[in-house]
C-alpha cells in the first residue's frame, strides 16, 4: 500500500506509468482493495492479468472463439459490478473463474435449447478451394505444416468431445493448473467428484488423441 | 458428516456470531453452523487420508496396469505417497503400454497448452465501466419477472398447486378433532324401581363440575355421574 501511496504522489507529477507498475506489483487481494479504495486504474490491472487465462478457459469450454470473447467480456463487467460484494477472506481467482464457469455453462445450456449451425463449424467443412489464399513457406514443408494442422485440430476436437463437466475439470487442471481445491470451490462439486471427473477425461482424452500422436 | 462444497462456500471465513450471505439472504452463523462447519472439515480430511492411505496401501505389492490407470491422475499431482510414487514410476518405466499412455497424455496436452489463444485488444476500463452502468440501468428499469416471463410464471404457479394438491389430497385441514374425556352415563337404579321402561328424566348439570378448560367446548359431554370427570389432556387424532 505504501508503493501505492508513492506512485499516487508521483502521478501529481505525471507518472502514470510509475501508478501501472506499481499496481503490478501488488498481489489479487491488493489490487481488489485499491479498486474498493476508488482506485479505478486497478481493474486495468484486473483486466490485464486475467483476460488471457479467462480467454483460453472459456473457449475450450464453448469452443467458439467470438462468443469466448463475448463471455469473458461480460465476466469483466459482473465482476465491475459486484467487486463490493467479493468476500475478501477468499481467493479472487476463483471468484472470477466460477463467474466465467457459469456463463459459459448458461452458454452451453442455451446453445442446447435452441441450436444453431456455428459459422466456424460450416467453414471446417468448406471445400478446398474456399480457403484462403496461404503463401508458400519455403522454411517448412508442406507435409509437416499440414499435418501439424491435423494434430492440432485434433486435439481441439478432442477436447470438444469431452462431456462439458469433465472438459472443465479437465481445462482448469491441464491448462490453467488450478489445485483440486480449487476447481472443486469453482465447480461446486466436492474433491472425489473433482478426482473421478479428472481422471475419466484424462482417459478420454488420451483415448481419442492416441491414433495422432506417437 | 460431509457437506456439499456448496453448503460450506458461504461459511468459511465467518466467526460465529457473525453476518453472511447465504442464497442470496443474510442469515446468521451461530455456533452450530461454526461447529458443522469444523465437523465436515474434518471429516473430508479424514475421508482424504483415507483414501490415500488406501491408494498407497493398494500400490505397495506389484502395480498392475489397471492399478496404475486408476491411481494415474494421483500419481500425475503427485497426490501420492512416496512409496506409491516410486512404485508407479517403476511400473511406468517397466511397462510399454502404460508409458505410452502417459507419453500420449503429457503430448496432448501440451500441444494443447501451445495453442493458447491471444486475446484482443485488451478492452478500456472506461469501456468495462460504462458496459456496466448500462447493465446496471437495464436491472433496475427491467420488468418483473412475472411479466418478462409470464409462461414460466404460469407454470411455477401450476407446479405449486400440484405440489399443494399432492401434498393436502384432502384439502386443507380442518381443526384438529380432540379426544375428549369419556362420558360414562351410568343410568340410576331409581328409574327402575320408579316404573317399566326407561324414562328420560331431565338432570340439571352443575357447572361448576366441568373442569377448566374443558367449559366451552360442551358441557352435557363432560359430565358424568356418580363423581366429577377429571380433566385429561385433549390429545389431537392423527
Amino acid at each position: 500500500m505504501a508503493i501505492m501511496a508513492q506512485a499516487r504522489l508521483d502521478l501529481e507529477d505525471g507518472g502514470a506509468r510509475q501508478v501501472r507498475r506499481a499496481l503490478g506489483d501488488l498481489n489479487d487481494s491488493e489490487i481488489v482493495q485499491e479498486f474498493l479504495n476508488g482506485e479505478e486504474r486497478a481493474f486495468a490491472e484486473v483486466v490485464r492479468r486475467y483476460d488471457k487465462r479467462l480467454l483460453n478457459f472459456v473457449y475450450r469450454t464453448v469452443g467458439d472463439r467470438e462468443r469466448a470473447e463475448d463471455l469473458v467480456q461480460e465476466t469483466f463487467v459482473r465482476v465491475y459490478r459486484h467487486l463490493h460484494r467479493f468476500d475478501q477472506s477468499k481467493k479472487f481467482s476463483t471468484w472470477i473463474y466460477t463467474i466465467a464457469g457459469n456463463l459459459a455453462k448458461n452458454e452451453l445450456r442455451n446453445r442446447s435449447r435452441n441450436p444453431l449451425v456455428l459459422f466456424q463449424t460450416i467453414v471446417k467443412n468448406w471445400d478446398s478451394d474456399f480457403r484462403p489464399l496461404e503463401w508458400e513457406d519455403a522454411r517448412t514443408k508442406p507435409d509437416d505444416l499440414y499435418r501439424k494442422r491435423f494434430i492440432r485440430q485434433k486435439v481441439e476436437e478432442a477436447v470438444a468431445e469431452l462431456p462439458e463437466h469433465h472438459r472443465t475439470v479437465f481445462v482448469l487442471r491441464e491448462l490453467q493448473g488450478k489445485s483440486y481445491e480449487e476447481i472443486a470451490e469453482i465447480t461446486g462439486c466436492n474433491l472425489g467428484t473433482v478426482k473421478s471427473r479428472l481422471n475419466r477425461a484424462r482417459n478420454s482424452f488420451a483415448r481419442i488423441i492416441e491414433p495422432m500422436v506417437d | 458428516m460431509l457437506l456439499k462444497q456448496a453448503e460450506t462456500r458461504e461459511l468459511r471465513g465467518a466467526e460465529a456470531g457473525s453476518i453472511f450471505w447465504r442464497r442470496g439472504c443474510p442469515a446468521l452463523c451461530g455456533a452450530g453452523a461454526k461447529r458443522l462447519l469444523r465437523t465436515d472439515w474434518t471429516g473430508r480430511m479424514a475421508h482424504e487420508r483415507r483414501w490415500i492411505d488406501l491408494v498407497n496401501s493398494s500400490l505397495a505389492g506389484r502395480v498392475t496396469c489397471d492399478r496404475f490407470l486408476e491411481a494415474y491422475t494421483d500419481y500425475r499431482d503427485e497426490q501420492l505417497g512416496v512409496e506409491a510414487q516410486r512404485a508407479m514410476a517403476e511400473h511406468l518405466a517397466a511397462c510399454g503400454a502404460c508409458r505410452r499412455y502417459d507419453r500420449v497424455l503429457s503430448a496432448g496436452v501440451d500441444l494443447l497448452r501451445s495453442m493458447d489463444l491471444e486475446p484482443p485488444l485488451p478492452v478500456a476500463p472506461g469501456k468495462l465501466a460504462r458496459l456496466a452502468l448500462d447493465a446496471d440501468l437495464e436491472a433496475r428499469t427491467a420488468l418483473p419477472v412475472v411479466f418478462r416471463r409470464p409462461m414460466a410464471t404460469v407454470m411455477a404457479l401450476a407446479a405449486a398447486v400440484f405440489a399443494a394438491i399432492a401434498l393436502f389430497p384432502g384439502g386443507p385441514r380442518s381443526t384438529p378433532e380432540l379426544d375428549l374425556p369419556a362420558v360414562v352415563a351410568a343410568e340410576p337404579a331409581a328409574l327402575f324401581k320408579a316404573g317399566p321402561g326407561i324414562q328420560r328424566v331431565p338432570v340439571r348439570l352443575p357447572y361448576e363440575m366441568v373442569p377448566t378448560g374443558f367449559q366451552t367446548i360442551s358441557r352435557s359431554l363432560l359430565y358424568q355421574y356418580g363423581r366429577p370427570v377429571a380433566p385429561r389432556a385433549a390429545v389431537a387424532r392423527p
